[in-house]
């Protein structure tokens, strides 16, 4: 993580995002979080990241503003960022599951454990996924977006997150990738095979369990307001909306 | 119980359960070529989860046979039981003679 400072109190912090650069091919970058004490600081700090990004050769940067943040959200659209979409941190903070959305099903969740396992996981990601900040945008195209999901499987292993699937007649058919964060755990990708996508709704409450039964007390995912079917499947799963945020992005040159 | 009683009576708690799952859409007509799932469904997956649940909990109470019906078997026959309410309430047929043996005629 790289930060850009005019002084303590105000600084942004942003990352290049190499594995988004790979499936895009171009530079991208990621704006983390900004700090500002007023709108002219705002401004000189976004000048400065545009020529960080410019002096980068950066093509793509994109941020994901709190929805209340309204100095932010009016200062990236007058430095050329644009809507892309709007998520929801959900998270879950240890109350009771057991009495929330529970259906009956004798699915058992394991780790994968071949890389065949893996590369199902690689396409059920790259085929099954409509919502998120690439794919709602409509300035990428849908094939990037997809290809920026297969690629990301392989990052999320080379950065340590864990997996749980279910797999029917030794096939992978639903997967969940998740990390230990903070105390708790970060839900970051799960998907399921598109022709039987409703099979998702019994796979999360097991996957619940299994966390409530390892001692978690937290866990958090960030979910497109798009995505209506997770929004109402973590709400029956005992998840509250934590923060509402806006994706902005910018194309350079 | 006969057969043809049987039937009916499945036939009844899907499509009863499939109009209480499809009521807040304003309810979709119930007959028994209503699509579970695909694009011609108008069940959200919880909506549809939801009465696959009641659909249990009913053919339990009916006929004192608690059963499962989202289950591996279900998902590798060639056609999917979760197709239409009659592909539904076959599976439920079956399911149940499997349980029960074979029903009388």
């Amino acid at each position: 993580m790289e930060r850009i400072a005019i002084d303590s109190y105000n600084f942004l912090e942003f990352r290049p995002t190499p594995w988004d650069t790979r499936a895009f091919g171009f530079p991208t970058s990621e704006l983390l979080a900004v700090k500002y004490s007023d709108a002219p600081s705002l401004d000189r700090l976004l000048d400065l990241f545009d020529a960080r990004n410019g002096a980068d050769g950066v093509r793509l940067s994109y941020v994901r503003a709190d929805a209340g943040d309204n100095p932010l959200k009016l200062a990236m659209q007058l430095h050329g960022f644009y809507y892309a979409e709007t998520s929801l941190l959900m998270s879950w903070n240890g109350r009771d599951s057991s009495s929330a959305f529970a259906p009956r099903t004798g699915f058992v969740l394991q780790e994968p454990n071949c890389e065949a396992d893996f590369e199902r996981i690689r396409e059920i990601s790259r085929d099954c996924f409509f919502y998120g900040r690439f794919h709602e945008d409509p300035a990428i195209p849908a094939e990037k977006a997809r290809l920026r999901y297969y690629l990301w499987i392989d990052d999320m292993r080379r950065q340590g997150a864990r997996f749980l699937v279910y797999k029917m007649d030794g096939r992978v058919q639903s997967f969940l990738a998740y990390a230990p964060k903070d105390e708790g755990l970060e839900l970051i990708l799960t998907g399921t095979d598109s022709t039987m996508s409703f099979l998702g709704c019994y796979f999360w409450p097991a996957f619940m369990r299994r966390f409530a039964e390892e001692g978690y007390k937290r866990v958090t995912a960030v979910v497109s307001v798009a995505n209506l079917n997770a929004v109402n499947l973590y709400s029956r799963l005992n998840f509250e909306c934590e923060k509402a945020m806006i994706g902005f992005h910018k194309v350079y040159g | 119980m006969r057969k043809n009683c049987m039937d009916e009576k499945i036939k009844r708690i899907i499509v009863d359960s499939y109009s209480a799952a499809s009521h807040d859409r304003g309810g979709c007509p119930a007959d028994g070529n209503a699509a579970l799932t695909g694009p011609d469904s108008c069940l959200s997956s919880i909506e549809l989860v939801q009465m696959i649940a009641k659909v249990e909990e009913k053919v339990e109470r009916t006929f004192g046979q608690p059963i499962m019906l989202v289950n591996e078997k279900a998902f590798l026959r060639e056609s999917s039981p979760f197709r239409t309410v009659f592909s539904l309430a076959e599976y439920v047929e079956e399911l149940l003679e499997y349980k029960t043996g074979k029903l009388q005629d």
